[in-house]
Protein backbone atom coordinates (compact mmCIF):
# COMPACT_ATOMS: atom_id res chain seq x y z
CA UNK A 1 0.00 0.00 0.00
CA UNK A 2 1.24 3.47 -0.88
CA UNK A 3 -0.37 6.74 0.03
CA UNK A 4 0.60 10.38 -0.38
CA UNK A 5 -1.47 13.53 -0.22
CA UNK A 6 -2.21 13.30 -3.98
CA UNK A 7 -2.28 9.60 -4.73
CA UNK A 8 -3.30 6.37 -3.14
CA UNK A 9 -3.16 2.75 -4.14
CA UNK A 10 -4.28 -0.41 -2.45
CA UNK A 11 -4.08 -3.98 -3.68
CA UNK A 12 -5.35 -6.83 -1.58
CA UNK A 13 -6.68 -10.36 -1.96
CA UNK A 14 -10.03 -10.56 -0.19
CA UNK A 15 -11.73 -13.63 1.19
CA UNK A 16 -15.14 -14.14 -0.42
CA UNK A 17 -17.12 -13.80 2.78
CA UNK A 18 -20.05 -11.40 2.88
CA UNK A 19 -18.77 -9.38 5.83
CA UNK A 20 -15.58 -8.56 3.94
CA UNK A 21 -17.48 -6.27 1.57
CA UNK A 22 -18.39 -4.00 4.48
CA UNK A 23 -14.84 -4.23 5.80
CA UNK A 24 -13.51 -3.13 2.42
CA UNK A 25 -15.96 -0.25 2.31
CA UNK A 26 -14.78 0.95 5.71
CA UNK A 27 -11.09 0.64 4.80
CA UNK A 28 -11.45 2.30 1.41
CA UNK A 29 -13.53 5.16 2.78
CA UNK A 30 -11.07 5.72 5.60
CA UNK A 31 -8.08 5.72 3.24
CA UNK A 32 -9.67 8.14 0.79
CA UNK A 33 -10.77 10.39 3.64
CA UNK A 34 -7.27 10.34 5.10
CA UNK A 35 -5.65 11.08 1.75
CA UNK A 36 -8.08 13.69 0.46
CA UNK A 37 -9.96 15.02 3.45
CA UNK A 38 -13.08 14.83 1.31
CA UNK A 39 -15.92 12.99 3.09
CA UNK A 40 -18.10 12.67 0.00
CA UNK A 41 -15.24 11.29 -2.09
CA UNK A 42 -14.58 8.82 0.70
CA UNK A 43 -18.22 7.71 0.87
CA UNK A 44 -18.37 7.32 -2.90
CA UNK A 45 -15.21 5.22 -3.05
CA UNK A 46 -16.48 3.09 -0.18
CA UNK A 47 -19.79 2.53 -1.93
CA UNK A 48 -18.10 1.50 -5.20
CA UNK A 49 -15.77 -0.86 -3.33
CA UNK A 50 -18.67 -2.42 -1.45
CA UNK A 51 -20.92 -2.94 -4.47
CA UNK A 52 -18.17 -4.49 -6.61
CA UNK A 53 -17.00 -6.67 -3.74
CA UNK A 54 -20.55 -7.87 -3.08
CA UNK A 55 -20.90 -8.79 -6.74
CA UNK A 56 -17.62 -10.72 -6.67
CA UNK A 57 -18.71 -12.61 -3.57
CA UNK A 58 -22.17 -13.34 -5.00
CA UNK A 59 -21.20 -14.33 -8.51
CA UNK A 60 -17.59 -15.56 -8.32
CA UNK A 61 -16.79 -19.24 -8.66
CA UNK A 62 -15.55 -20.16 -5.19
CA UNK A 63 -15.67 -23.92 -5.68
CA UNK A 64 -11.87 -24.05 -5.41
CA UNK A 65 -11.61 -21.60 -2.53
CA UNK A 66 -9.30 -18.62 -2.85
CA UNK A 67 -10.21 -14.97 -2.91
CA UNK A 68 -10.68 -12.03 -5.25
CA UNK A 69 -8.17 -9.37 -6.18
CA UNK A 70 -9.22 -5.89 -5.14
CA UNK A 71 -7.37 -2.81 -6.36
CA UNK A 72 -8.07 0.80 -5.51
CA UNK A 73 -6.24 3.65 -7.19
CA UNK A 74 -6.72 7.35 -6.61
CA UNK A 75 -4.49 9.70 -8.56
CA UNK A 76 -5.51 13.29 -8.10
CA UNK A 77 -9.17 13.37 -9.06
CA UNK A 78 -9.07 10.09 -10.99
CA UNK A 79 -10.28 7.10 -8.98
CA UNK A 80 -10.69 3.48 -9.94
CA UNK A 81 -11.63 0.18 -8.36
CA UNK A 82 -10.85 -3.12 -10.04
CA UNK A 83 -12.13 -6.50 -8.87
CA UNK A 84 -10.88 -9.75 -10.36
CA UNK A 85 -12.58 -13.00 -9.41
CA UNK A 86 -12.76 -16.57 -10.72
CA UNK A 87 -15.56 -17.00 -13.18
CA UNK A 88 -17.88 -19.92 -13.93
CA UNK A 89 -18.98 -19.64 -17.55
CA UNK A 90 -22.02 -21.82 -16.85
CA UNK A 91 -23.43 -19.34 -14.33
CA UNK A 92 -24.42 -16.79 -16.95
CA UNK A 93 -23.43 -14.00 -14.58
CA UNK A 94 -21.08 -12.33 -17.05
CA UNK A 95 -23.83 -12.20 -19.67
CA UNK A 96 -26.12 -10.49 -17.16
CA UNK A 97 -23.34 -8.07 -16.32
CA UNK A 98 -22.84 -7.34 -20.02
CA UNK A 99 -26.54 -6.62 -20.45
CA UNK A 100 -26.42 -4.07 -17.63
CA UNK A 101 -23.41 -2.33 -19.15
CA UNK A 102 -25.11 -2.24 -22.56
CA UNK A 103 -28.18 -0.66 -20.97
CA UNK A 104 -25.97 2.08 -19.54
CA UNK A 105 -24.33 2.69 -22.92
CA UNK A 106 -27.55 2.62 -24.92
CA UNK A 107 -29.47 4.96 -22.61
CA UNK A 108 -27.49 6.76 -19.94
CA UNK A 109 -26.55 5.78 -16.42
CA UNK A 110 -29.39 7.95 -15.12
CA UNK A 111 -32.02 6.53 -17.47
CA UNK A 112 -30.87 2.93 -16.99
CA UNK A 113 -30.95 3.34 -13.20
CA UNK A 114 -34.42 4.90 -13.21
CA UNK A 115 -35.67 2.21 -15.57
CA UNK A 116 -34.41 -0.48 -13.24
CA UNK A 117 -36.00 1.19 -10.22
CA UNK A 118 -39.28 1.26 -12.15
CA UNK A 119 -38.95 -2.46 -12.92
CA UNK A 120 -38.33 -3.23 -9.26
CA UNK A 121 -41.37 -1.16 -8.30
CA UNK A 122 -43.62 -2.88 -10.82
CA UNK A 123 -42.73 -6.47 -9.96
CA UNK A 124 -42.86 -7.52 -6.32
CA UNK A 125 -40.47 -10.44 -6.81
CA UNK A 126 -37.92 -8.36 -8.70
CA UNK A 127 -34.57 -8.10 -6.96
CA UNK A 128 -30.94 -7.36 -7.72
CA UNK A 129 -29.13 -5.94 -10.75
CA UNK A 130 -28.92 -2.50 -9.18
CA UNK A 131 -25.33 -2.36 -7.92
CA UNK A 132 -23.56 -1.48 -11.17
CA UNK A 133 -26.31 0.91 -12.19
CA UNK A 134 -26.03 2.60 -8.83
CA UNK A 135 -22.28 3.01 -9.23
CA UNK A 136 -22.66 4.47 -12.71
CA UNK A 137 -25.50 6.75 -11.63
CA UNK A 138 -24.31 7.95 -8.22
CA UNK A 139 -20.65 8.62 -8.93
CA UNK A 140 -20.71 8.84 -12.72
CA UNK A 141 -18.38 5.88 -13.04
CA UNK A 142 -17.49 4.32 -16.33
CA UNK A 143 -17.67 0.56 -15.84
CA UNK A 144 -15.96 -2.01 -18.02
CA UNK A 145 -15.72 -5.77 -17.73
CA UNK A 146 -13.83 -8.54 -19.43
CA UNK A 147 -13.05 -12.22 -19.08
CA UNK A 148 -9.35 -13.05 -18.95
CA UNK A 149 -8.05 -16.58 -18.38
CA UNK A 150 -11.13 -17.76 -16.55
CA UNK A 151 -11.40 -14.68 -14.39
CA UNK A 152 -13.88 -11.85 -14.49
CA UNK A 153 -12.34 -8.40 -14.26
CA UNK A 154 -14.68 -5.50 -13.50
CA UNK A 155 -13.39 -1.93 -13.35
CA UNK A 156 -15.07 1.29 -12.33
CA UNK A 157 -13.37 4.60 -13.03
CA UNK A 158 -14.73 7.95 -11.94
CA UNK A 159 -13.79 11.50 -11.13
CA UNK A 160 -13.32 11.76 -7.41
CA UNK A 161 -13.65 14.71 -5.13
CA UNK A 162 -14.12 18.40 -5.47
CA UNK B 1 -35.41 -3.59 16.20
CA UNK B 2 -31.80 -4.48 15.50
CA UNK B 3 -31.13 -6.17 12.15
CA UNK B 4 -27.37 -6.71 11.99
CA UNK B 5 -25.78 -3.26 11.80
CA UNK B 6 -29.15 -1.74 10.96
CA UNK B 7 -31.38 -0.38 13.69
CA UNK B 8 -34.99 0.59 13.09
CA UNK B 9 -36.73 2.47 15.87
CA UNK B 10 -40.51 2.38 15.85
CA UNK B 11 -42.62 4.92 17.70
CA UNK B 12 -45.97 6.67 17.58
CA UNK B 13 -49.26 5.50 16.11
CA UNK B 14 -50.59 7.95 13.56
CA UNK B 15 -48.25 8.85 12.16
CA UNK B 16 -46.29 5.73 12.87
CA UNK B 17 -42.63 6.68 12.84
CA UNK B 18 -39.74 4.50 11.64
CA UNK B 19 -36.21 5.80 12.17
CA UNK B 20 -33.44 3.97 10.32
CA UNK B 21 -29.94 4.11 11.80
CA UNK B 22 -26.58 2.48 11.12
CA UNK B 23 -25.74 0.42 8.07
CA UNK B 24 -27.81 -1.87 5.92
CA UNK B 25 -25.36 -4.26 4.33
CA UNK B 26 -27.06 -7.63 4.73
CA UNK B 27 -26.61 -10.06 1.83
CA UNK B 28 -30.36 -10.48 1.46
CA UNK B 29 -31.97 -7.53 3.22
CA UNK B 30 -35.33 -8.57 1.78
CA UNK B 31 -35.22 -11.65 4.02
CA UNK B 32 -35.09 -9.53 7.17
CA UNK B 33 -36.80 -6.31 6.08
CA UNK B 34 -39.82 -7.92 4.44
CA UNK B 35 -40.94 -9.65 7.68
CA UNK B 36 -40.34 -6.44 9.59
CA UNK B 37 -42.37 -4.38 7.12
CA UNK B 38 -45.06 -7.09 7.10
CA UNK B 39 -45.39 -6.61 10.86
CA UNK B 40 -45.67 -2.86 10.39
CA UNK B 41 -48.37 -2.89 7.72
CA UNK B 42 -51.29 -4.05 9.94
CA UNK B 43 -50.75 -0.92 12.04
CA UNK B 44 -51.40 1.18 8.94
CA UNK B 45 -54.72 -0.30 7.92
CA UNK B 46 -57.28 2.35 8.76
CA UNK B 47 -58.39 5.36 6.73
CA UNK B 48 -56.03 8.28 7.18
CA UNK B 49 -53.17 6.05 8.25
CA UNK B 50 -49.85 7.85 8.08
CA UNK B 51 -46.24 6.78 8.23
CA UNK B 52 -43.02 8.73 8.62
CA UNK B 53 -39.76 7.12 7.57
CA UNK B 54 -36.54 8.83 8.60
CA UNK B 55 -33.31 7.91 6.87
CA UNK B 56 -31.15 10.82 8.04
CA UNK B 57 -29.10 8.62 10.35
CA UNK B 58 -28.71 5.74 7.93
CA UNK B 59 -24.98 5.77 7.23
CA UNK B 60 -24.94 3.27 4.39
CA UNK B 61 -27.28 0.98 2.49
CA UNK B 62 -26.28 -1.46 -0.20
CA UNK B 63 -28.13 -1.75 -3.49
CA UNK B 64 -30.04 -4.81 -2.29
CA UNK B 65 -31.63 -2.65 0.40
CA UNK B 66 -33.01 -0.35 -2.28
CA UNK B 67 -35.22 -3.16 -3.57
CA UNK B 68 -36.75 -3.75 -0.13
CA UNK B 69 -37.48 -0.07 0.40
CA UNK B 70 -39.16 0.25 -3.00
CA UNK B 71 -41.33 -2.81 -2.43
CA UNK B 72 -42.44 -1.44 0.94
CA UNK B 73 -43.31 1.93 -0.57
CA UNK B 74 -45.39 0.16 -3.20
CA UNK B 75 -47.22 -1.77 -0.47
CA UNK B 76 -47.92 1.49 1.34
CA UNK B 77 -49.20 3.07 -1.84
CA UNK B 78 -51.53 0.11 -2.41
CA UNK B 79 -53.00 0.66 1.07
CA UNK B 80 -53.27 4.42 0.50
CA UNK B 81 -51.04 5.18 3.47
CA UNK B 82 -49.85 8.78 3.62
CA UNK B 83 -46.09 8.34 3.67
CA UNK B 84 -43.46 10.91 4.46
CA UNK B 85 -39.81 10.11 3.79
CA UNK B 86 -37.06 12.32 5.16
CA UNK B 87 -33.40 11.99 4.22
CA UNK B 88 -30.09 13.78 4.70
CA UNK B 89 -29.26 15.66 1.51
CA UNK B 90 -25.74 16.33 2.77
CA UNK B 91 -25.02 12.62 2.32
CA UNK B 92 -24.36 12.39 -1.39
CA UNK B 93 -25.61 8.82 -1.73
CA UNK B 94 -28.87 9.60 0.04
CA UNK B 95 -29.54 12.67 -2.07
CA UNK B 96 -29.01 10.82 -5.35
CA UNK B 97 -31.12 7.85 -4.30
CA UNK B 98 -34.05 9.74 -2.83
CA UNK B 99 -34.09 12.15 -5.75
CA UNK B 100 -34.48 9.11 -8.00
CA UNK B 101 -37.14 7.65 -5.72
CA UNK B 102 -39.38 10.62 -6.45
CA UNK B 103 -40.35 8.70 -9.57
CA UNK B 104 -42.72 6.76 -7.29
CA UNK B 105 -44.61 9.89 -6.31
CA UNK B 106 -48.07 10.13 -7.84
CA UNK B 107 -50.55 12.93 -8.24
CA UNK B 108 -52.49 11.59 -5.22
CA UNK B 109 -49.87 13.25 -3.01
CA UNK B 110 -49.69 10.27 -0.65
CA UNK B 111 -45.91 9.97 -0.89
CA UNK B 112 -43.72 12.89 0.09
CA UNK B 113 -39.94 12.74 -0.08
CA UNK B 114 -38.14 15.68 1.45
CA UNK B 115 -34.66 16.49 2.70
CA UNK B 116 -34.30 17.12 6.41
CA UNK B 117 -33.94 20.71 7.47
CA UNK B 118 -30.29 21.61 7.99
Amino acid sequence: MKATTSSLSLAVVVRPEWGQAASLRNVVAALVKAASGDAEAAANAGMVACELAENAIKYGDWSNGGGFDFRLTVDGHEASVEVISPYDAASGSFERLGAILRAIEERSANDAYLARLAEVAEKSGETGRLGLLRIAHEVGARITAEIVDGTSCVRAKWRSGR
Amino acid sequence: MQLGELEIETSGTNPLRLVFRGKSNHREPESILRPFFADVLPHLDGPGAALEMHFEDLEFFNSSTITSIIHFIKDLSGRRVTTSITYDASRGGQKVFFDALRMLQKTDGLLKITPASP
